[in-house]
């Protein structure tokens, strides 16, 4: 059972693709795949908390395999320690949920492709890059994610497959540039095992050229994954653009999955002594992170359309967990992964709420949230107190992840840092905040407006969906306002993650303390 | 002084919390949700009454609900100067929600629900605040308190609400933001973040410059909500907000805990050793100074009535910031008990505004001719508050600023005190003709009265008994201050900050 | 003379690797077709591969499974070619993703140039 539960968490949403697939995944009406993705996603959850449970037994803190027998110098070992369980945990639990969003709401249309054998496929990518403790495995996964998550964008509104293909290309180069890296470092050190990495670097020279190169290839490529400034162009334009859960998978996971798979070849492969050795390195590395902070805020404030400013609000709050993850103290790693974590709910549960507000009061756009609060008051509710998470009002997860990252900032000397972290607080409230009060504070816009847009007024869930689900029914309308469920859920999640946050720390620890070892 | 571990601090934060919630629930039938309003107020009323007499016994009940982030406790603990501000605002709860249920209830409100909820939500912020343990608790406070009161600033949801609300998030936000900056400076440089009467030792071995640095970003984050020039700008403009609400928030809650914030940061966080030594400590004094005659200059220039109660709130509360940076014993103890005082003192003006709005639709001191004749009580305690405002003996504010001045003559620049005896006359000065004006003149048309002229008829019970009440506790203050437990907490602080 | 040869045909592969990503690159950059854009990546990938496929070459040395290696003829280090194999059947599929939604884009443009309107459209239905 031991051995096969870390593959068994890769490969079990790769059949259950399979499955879904062969189901009729290409017929809108058919209920067979919803049900096996969602059953296999349940499996799913219950494996990874398995393992989480297995993980807090254990008392070096890792559970490992090694694949086919091989030796893991050789062979591609697996390996999950508290930091990996909690990141394939929730891409479980937020894949469950955008498949249960995606099956409610018939995304797709009465033609469209269903996203849930994508979901199922994107989970298996996501898990594989928690897991995996080989450099180019990491590759194969991290393309296996992209796929799914091209894909998925491409399901999306009109102008969805421009938006995918651009993101194919970027990320597909950024992928290549990586296993450059990945060609480079296997050059100089003759293995890929992430773990052994380590003190092969150290044997070839901290500060060889070809070390150094590896990093800066590695480094650009995934860069382009996390997304940093300033290659993060592709992703208002793809995360804005897909459908709602598809949107909720690539905010809230695929950027997690890229900054873990950073934080995994700088810290894992190269070291932290290669940080302390290479020291404009990391400094280099916090920069990018404050600037993400800063412009992705600030191209935030300009944006109209809600799922746009949600887009650059990723890029955004990654920064924050990037400025941590370059600090390169306990303190600073502590406060990425709680960040990461949190920023991961809080995000997902955003773009829940804002795609039920538009399906509720069809509204996608900041004018239109005016007074939105009194007509779905419930995901309204969830919104704005998921909003005050990611502007960081304690006792929120935000604000725990960010208080972190400025005490590792402080302790480091890093003042324009600290700076910077205060001054994208004041960025993200100012375009949360601009959101929230139309929401509560604003009469409705035009309140004949219904009656004259050509969408069907009344019903929830019928409104201005045009594509539509299967039927305008009462059932559909049940089922959909029982997904008010997803943003309330995570907004209570951010204040019980916030009230742990120490909790969850010392839950972390032993990761934390293998990846600075 | 000896930590008791007690769930008692907790249940006066979670009393109110718990309220709000219950308002929101119950929100469909208004007697209902009046009556959890008033049992809960009434329950923290008796709460924080017990934590007090705590404090006064030296003993300091602790409740430690777990821990925050970086292991920071989430604690929170009733020693003197917490049960002060707790008791203050305690007090003053049961009043206000007797006078706001008249007062929403006789103009129709719309929202009341939400209304009431985060007029809760506040109280329990402001009790957090106040019972705070550490600058990490005190912040999620503080920050909490400018989520709750946001929606009551911008209740109305008229284009002047929603810019006012806006205004005081910027305010309020931008200082919380400066205070996380100031808090993460201490902890880096201090390791703690726990107040110690007489400051953290290890403060006073940092950099010096860093914690210069970490002095002036809580100096200023505390001082927007304590309304110091040049970040007043919000306080004018939040008085859109229905009257209960600048009544007990803009003029108690809320401003109080940005003067109470700089309170703890100097006396706890940093200790009067190393503010006598800052650089910034006169800079800031001279702000005071400045806010407290500037202020009364712009009230002279207002003419709607609660904006000219607005600046004046202004001017007394950097009466209390300039105490404090003055700190000597006797101008800590004035500015604490200038808490207290001022606090009965503007609740009461501002009841009374109220009240002249409800029954007769007029808030510009220019309408109010022969108001008094028609609302004679309101205007008495109107009176007495402006009285004691101005600092005339026998109401509670000469007493707090009797020792201001003593205690800043003492101190090192005895000439500030003549910013208290100015910032007083210029208070005269637009005090003055308010009252001279409701009292002595008539009016010059009765077209919009309903009733014939000279007949008595004054507000509910609801709204006069809690103007009366504040009124009658204001003078008690002047009269026989000591005999008060406010006096003693504020004695018991100096105490446990400067030694016996 | 005949050694600087020497030492570029040694490095021969390593030359037409790098060749090939500047080709690649250039193509991605410069040319505003999409269908040569996912050409240009296909030629850019294809350099990373050989890159890596030149680095496990070693002078005489044989393939590992058909005949052991001996002392005096090493075997060539089989990993890289693993992995380039799994790097083709990854880019093979990225190629196929691509073209689909080359031609998904171009089914957009082109109802949109006849102006048909979105409800017609195949499976780019406003979805929310």
């Amino acid at each position: 059972m031991s051995a096969l539960l870390l593959p068994a968490l890769v490969a079990l949403p790769v059949v259950g693709a399979a499955l879904a697939v062969l189901a009729g995944n290409r017929s809108a009406g058919n209920r067979l795949a919803g049900w096996i993705s969602g059953g296999t996603l349940a499996v799913q959850t219950l494996l990874a908390v398995a393992l989480a449970v297995r993980v807090g037994d254990s008392g070096a803190g890792t559970v490992r395999t090694v694949l086919g027998g091989f030796r893991p110098a050789v062979g591609v070992e697996l390996r999950a320690d508290p930091l990996a369980a909690l990141a394939v945990a929730l891409f479980a639990v937020v894949a469950l949920a955008a498949v249960w969003y995606a099956n409610a709401t018939a995304v797709g249309g009465k033609t469209g492709a269903r996203p849930d054998a994508l979901l199922l496929l994107l989970t298996a990518g996501l898990s594989g890059v928690a897991l995996t403790a080989d450099l180019f495995n990491l590759y194969v996964v991290l393309e296996i994610t992209g796929l799914a998550a091209y894909a998925l964008v491409a399901l999306g509104e009109r102008g969805s497959a421009r938006a995918a293909l651009r993101y194919l290309v970027v990320g597909t180069v950024g992928a290549s540039l990586y296993l450059l890296g990945v060609a480079y470092l296997y050059i100089s050190l003759g293995q890929l095992n992430i773990s052994k990495s380590n003190e092969f670097v150290s044997q070839v020279g901290l500060s060889s050229p070809l070390v150094l190169t590896a990093f800066a290839l590695a480094f650009v490529g995934l860069a382009v994954k996390i997304p940093l400034v300033p290659v993060h162009t592709w992703l208002p334009d793809a995360h804005a653009r897909a459908s709602v859960p598809a949107s909720v998978v690539l905010s809230a996971l695929v950027t997690t999955a890229g900054v873990y798979a950073f934080v995994k070849v700088l810290y894992g492969a190269f070291g932290v002594e290669f940080l302390s050795a290479n020291s404009a390195v990391g400094p280099l590395i916090s920069a990018l992170g404050a600037a993400s902070l800063l412009v992705g805020g600030a191209l935030a404030l300009r944006e109209s359309k809600i799922k746009r400013v949600l887009a650059y609000s990723t890029v955004s709050q990654l920064g924050i967990v990037v400025v941590g993850v370059g600090l390169g103290s306990r303190v600073g790693l502590t406060g990425a992964s709680v960040h990461l974590l949190g920023h991961a709910v809080t995000k997902a549960g955003l773009f829940f709420a804002a795609g039920l507000l538009a399906l509720a009061a069809d509204a996608k756009t900041v004018e239109e949230y005016a007074g939105i609060g009194n007509r779905a008051p419930v995901p309204s509710a969830a919104f704005a107190l998921l909003s005050l998470g990611m502007i960081g009002v304690p006792p929120t997860v935000g604000f725990a992840g960010k208080w972190y990252v400025l005490v590792a900032a402080a302790d480091a000397g890093s003042w324009l840092l600290v700076a910077a972290v205060l001054v994208s607080s004041l960025l993200s409230l100012a375009y949360f905040g601009r959101i929230l009060a139309r929401m509560y504070f604003a009469p409705p816009p035009d309140s004949d407006r219904a009656e004259s847009s050509d969408a069907p007024t009344g019903s929830v869930g019928a409104s201005g969906d045009s594509s539509g689900g299967p039927s305008g029914t009462v059932g559909a309308a049940n089922s959909v306002r029982a997904l008010d469920a997803l943003p309330v859920v995570a907004a209570l999640a951010t204040v019980a993650l916030g009230l742990s946050a120490s909790a969850l720390a010392q839950f972390l620890e032993p990761a934390i303390s293998g990846l600075l070892a | 002084m000896t930590e008791v571990t007690s769930l008692r601090p907790a249940l006066a934060v979670l009393i109110p919390a718990l309220a709000a919630v219950a308002v929101l629930v119950f929100g469909g039938r208004p007697n209902v949700r009046e009556s959890w309003t008033m049992l809960a107020a009434i329950a923290e009323l008796v709460v924080v009454g017990t934590l007090a007499a705590d404090a006064l016994a030296g003993r300091v009940p602790t409740t430690v609900a777990g821990t925050f982030a970086t292991g920071i406790p989430l604690a929170v603990r009733a020693d003197a100067l917490g049960a002060l501000f707790a008791s203050i605002a305690a007090v003053l709860w049961v009043v206000a929600s007797v006078y706001s249920v008249g007062y929403m209830r006789k103009l129709d409100e719309h929202d009341q629900s939400r209304f009431f909820a985060a007029f809760a939500a506040s109280i329990a912020s402001a009790m957090g605040v106040a019972l705070a343990a550490n600058l990490l608790t005190l912040f999620v406070a503080y920050e909490l308190l400018t989520v709750a009161t946001y929606p009551l600033v911008a209740h109305a949801g008229t284009e002047e609400a929603r810019r006012s609300g806006r205004k005081y998030a910027r305010y309020a936000f931008g200082g919380g933001v400066a205070v996380l900056g100031g808090t993460v400076l201490v902890y880096a440089l201090a390791g703690s973040v726990t107040f110690t009467p007489g400051g953290l030792a290890a403060l006073g071995t940092a950099d010096p410059l860093l914690a210069e640095a970490a002095f002036g970003l809580l100096a200023a984050g505390f001082g927007v909500k304590a309304a110091v020039m040049p970040v007043h700008g919000w306080l004018p403009d939040a008085m859109v907000a229905p009257t209960p609400v600048s009544a007990l928030l803009h003029a108690v809650a809320v401003v109080k805990s940005g003067v109470f914030g700089i309170a703890r940061v100097i006396l706890f966080v940093f200790g009067p050793e190393a503010v006598r030594d800052s650089a910034l400590r006169w800079p800031l004094a001279g702000l005071a100074a400045a806010t407290m005659i500037l202020a009364g200059f712009l009230a002279l220039r207002q003419d709607k009535l609660k904006r000219v109660l607005a600046y004046s709130t202004t001017s007394q509360l950097s009466f209390m910031v300039l105490g404090l940076t003055v700190l000597t014993p006797t101008a800590v103890l004035g500015a604490l008990f200038h808490l207290v005082t001022h606090a009965f003192m503007k609740i009461t003006a501002f009841f009374c505004a109220g009240t002249i709005y409800v029954e007769t639709e007029r808030e510009y001191v220019s309408q109010m001719a022969g108001i008094a004749r028609r609302l004679p009580a309101t205007l008495a305690a109107f009176s007495i508050a402006a009285a004691g405002l101005v600092g005339v003996p026998l109401v509670g504010g000469f007493v707090s600023e009797w020792y201001l001045v003593l205690g800043t003559l003492a101190g090192p620049i005895p000439p500030l005190a003549a910013a208290f005896w100015l910032a007083a006359f210029v208070k005269l000065l637009f005090f003055w003709p308010i009252v001279s004006t409701a009292v002595f003149e008539r009016e010059q048309s009765d077209r919009e009265w309903t009733r014939p002229e000279g007949l008595v008829s004054e507000a509910a019970p609801t709204i006069l008994g809690p103007i009366l009440f504040t009124a009658g506790v204001a003078v008690l203050l002047g009269v026989v201050p000591t005999a008060t437990p406010f006096f003693e907490l504020a004695e018991e602080v100096v105490a446990e900050v400067f030694g016996p | 003379m005949i050694s600087v040869l020497e030492a570029y045909l040694d490095r021969l592969p390593y030359l037409a690797a790098v060749a090939l990503v500047a080709i690649g690159l250039g193509v991605l950059v410069g040319e505003r077709g999409r269908l040569k854009k996912v050409l240009g990546i296909n030629v850019f990938q294809t350099g990373i591969l050989l890159f890596l496929v030149a680095a496990a070459y070693r002078t005489g040395g044989r393939a590992p499974l058909a005949r052991p290696a001996t002392a005096d003829a090493p075997s060539v280090n089989p990993l890289p070619h693993v992995l380039v194999l799994t790097a083709i059947v990854v880019g093979v599929s990225l190629t196929a993703l691509a073209l689909a939604l080359v031609i998904r884009v171009r089914r957009e443009e082109t109802m949109a140039e006849e102006g048909v309107g979105e409800e017609t459209m195949g499976e780019g239905g406003e979805s929310v």
